[in-house]
């Protein structure tokens, strides 16, 4: 027993230590003077994932990466954050006095929620968010508007009059995809049948290859996929069932030349740093930003020499009209 | 197990001088694990870039630079402590608990289960009514794997480590499935609906976020203290830890108390993941715990099994993992670095926990004190 507290005791002794060692430093914290300062604008951002995963988390890096190039502001972030820490890694920074702290992913919309409030000097803007307050906005690229492009060039260039949307995941970015590409191709020809498959999983190329060799017996000529590494087998099965493709996210003609009509360009980066930039200039609203074709995050990669000329000019046309307001588009709901 | 001899005989000069190399084992060991792990630490810090001081005066401010900070740690310790506590208490009889994870899981599950009810019931009805169904739900999930290693003798560790998995799915099962908050919503995220307001744990010192779940683990401190070492049962569970064989011929019924211990330790652990959510989350989300369950094993070596080392361990480890991820977001030291940080420390303090088991200084020690009292 005496021993026991004993350990106890000496257990203390070392956390007293530990505190010892690191204290003479608190004095000169760089926190306190940032406080006297004239306040920097300085940015902040708070990551489910890893940021070097080639895919969500990354996209959103790289739009932190180019706050801090071209804005020329100071950054900071965190990268996996466990659900125990949605709430308080945003508080971290918000503390600290960031002027503009961002949560990569609708997680945050319920933690941003419960801290904004707590402080009304920062801004908060949460990506696909699903919240605002005076002090906290949400960004979301307008899916559909590039999709419905798709749907146009692909109803263009069907001779079958059969197209067809592999998505990965049956969640809200793949179901806007496939919608904004059903609305395009039946705008162009209303009696188009289009096929929509998802195959339950990002990256299962045997399965793309399958539904894409399903969607070929049907006669499906064009497809537009919004899927990852699954495109590979999605890509093998065109090649010899003579299937044209639409590709997803960023251009991806390099991939399979002889396939690829174009690419839905889906770059979240680019709002994140507009975002950013709104903010840096003092014009930061609490709403819901939504990034449609006038922003250039989302845009039709260019065409080649595999889509013709009056194809070229219809599209053009189409989101001409689209821009003008003369051709609307449905936001499915939240 | 009472070191300070009977009266009578004064120690030996020789006792006297093993049992004070056993007490500056037990100080110099942590302390020597925790620097060792910053040492290192320091080196890689320094290869990604980062001045390691700088990094550590940031962990250091994320620690104890306000209440709020301190308020932070003590939420962090309080899941560990109350794991950590059912696993001293299991280890102390020799049965070697790997499956608090997934008595965490199971316990906050059905703790959440009746969390998220609309009952209309008072909070003092509400909460303990969804903390007793965290230590059923833990505990049945701990009863299993005592009950296979007290009458068949498999081995729990195995069995143990393999129902974290089942219990991890499961939980995703019901956060994906029958648990789900408003399955329609387009962007419905893998989680329950909020538990309701008079089932969430009050906080107890705002502006901070310490919940009164730490209350709760200190009261569990005391009374486990109180259970191991003034009670008959825990000189029975110890008993069995000490010598099964022994125990058996002295005529205790081991089966059953290895059942009991094993049941204790695992609702205790569903107590913890409960407490989480209803302090912390306030939602069961699909892997909701970042391995609190393995950490807290390190936490009951470090503590010696003590109640008391157990919860001066929680802190040291609350106190880790808060200025940790300061240090991260402030000072950017990458995420990985800063995982391997903390994966030091709990690998130095298992290693000096299994050195001071076996040091021969300290068994030395235990010599002459047999030998003398």
């Amino acid at each position: 027993m005496f021993r026991k507290s004993l350990l106890a005791l000496l257990t203390l002794v070392l956390i007293l230590s530990l505190a010892a060692c690191a204290s003479p430093q608190t004095p000169a914290s760089p926190a306190t003077e940032a406080v006297e300062e004239a306040p920097a604008f300085r940015v902040a951002m708070v990551f489910p994932g890893a940021v070097n995963d080639k895919s969500w988390n990354q996209a959103g890096f790289t739009g932190l990466e180019r706050i801090k190039n071209e804005l020329g502001v100071e950054t900071a972030y965190l990268e996996q954050v466990p659900s125990t820490d949605w709430e308080e890694s945003l508080r971290t920074f918000a503390s600290q006095g960031y002027s503009l702290v961002l949560g990569h992913g609708d997680q945050f919309s319920e933690p941003s929620k419960k801290v904004a409030p707590e402080f009304p000097d920062t801004k908060f803007i949460v990506v696909n968010g699903a919240n605002t307050a005076p002090n906290l906005a949400s960004i979301a690229l307008f899916d559909e508007q590039v999709s419905f492009l798709a749907g146009v060039v692909a109803a263009k260039m069907s001779q079958s009059g059969k197209v067809g949307y592999i998505g990965g995941l049956e969640i809200p970015p793949v179901i806007r995809n496939g919608k904004g590409f059903e609305q395009g191709a039946k705008y162009v020809n209303p009696d188009i049948q289009v096929s929509i498959t998802y195959l339950g999983d990002f990256n299962d190329a045997a399965k793309g290859k399958e539904a894409t060799l399903a969607m070929a017996e049907n006669g499906v000529d064009v497809i537009f996929y919004y899927v990852d590494n699954a495109m590979l087998g999605i890509q093998e099965a065109a090649k010899g069932a003579n299937v044209k493709l639409i590709g997803c996210i960023f251009d991806q003609y390099e991939m399979a030349p002889d396939l690829i009509l174009t690419s839905a360009i889906q770059d979240i980066s680019t709002a994140i740093f507009e975002a950013a930039k709104t903010t840096k200039e003092g014009k930061f609203e609490g709403k819901a930003y939504l990034f449609g074709l006038d922003s250039g995050a989302i845009a039709l990669a260019p065409f080649r020499e595999n889509v013709p000329a009056d194809v070229v000019a219809f599209v053009n046309q189409v989101q001409q009209d689209i821009l003008s307001g003369k051709i609307t588009i449905e936001r499915m709901s939240q | 197990m009472e070191n300070v001899p009977s009266s009578g005989s004064p120690p030996s000069p020789a006792l006297r001088r093993a049992r004070w190399f056993g007490y500056l084992q037990i100080i110099l060991m942590p302390f020597g694990a925790v620097l060792a792990a910053l040492i290192v630490g320091a080196i890689l810090i320094a290869l990604t870039g980062v001045d390691p001081l700088f990094a550590y005066q940031k962990m250091w401010e994320g620690i104890a630079k306000s209440n709020y900070q301190v308020g932070l740690v003590l939420v962090k310790a309080t899941p560990l402590l109350i794991i950590g506590l059912g696993l001293g208490f299991v280890f102390n009889s020799g049965v070697f608990n790997i499956g608090a994870e997934g008595q965490l899981y199971m316990g906050a599950l059905l703790g959440t289960a009746i969390a998220i009810q609309n009952w209309g019931l008072p909070a003092w009805l509400h909460i303990p009514l969804s903390l007793l169904g965290g230590f059923v739900g833990g505990g049945l999930w701990g009863l299993l794997p005592g009950y296979l290693k007290a009458r068949h003798n498999i081995n729990e560790v195995i069995t143990t480590i393999l129902l974290n998995y089942i219990a991890i799915y499961i939980v995703s099962y019901f956060t994906h499935g029958p648990l789900r908050d408003n399955p329609l919503a387009e962007a419905a995220l893998p989680q329950t609906p909020e538990v309701q307001a008079s089932a969430q744990l009050p906080l107890i010192w705002p502006p901070t976020r310490l919940h009164a779940g730490f209350l709760l683990g200190l009261g569990l401190a005391l009374t486990l203290y109180l259970v191991t070492y003034r009670m008959a049962f825990g000189y029975k569970a110890r008993a069995v830890g000490s010598s099964l064989a022994a125990a058996h011929y002295a005529g205790m019924n081991t089966t059953l108390i290895m059942v009991i211990v094993m049941v204790v330790s695992g609702g205790l652990a569903g107590v913890a993941g409960t407490v989480e959510i209803l302090g912390v989350q306030h939602r069961l989300r699909d892997m909701f715990s970042p391995g609190l369950g393995y950490s807290a094993i390190a936490i009951a070596l470090m503590g010696n099994n003590h109640p008391f080392g157990i919860l001066l361990a929680a802190m040291l480890f609350g106190a880790l993992q808060v200025g940790a991820n300061n240090m991260q977001a402030l000072a950017g030291v990458p995420v990985t670095i800063v995982d391997v940080i903390q994966a030091m420390v709990i690998f130095f303090v298992a290693v000096s926990a299994m050195i001071r088991w076996r040091a021969p200084l300290l068994s030395l020690f235990r010599r002459a004190e047999e030998a003398s009292g």
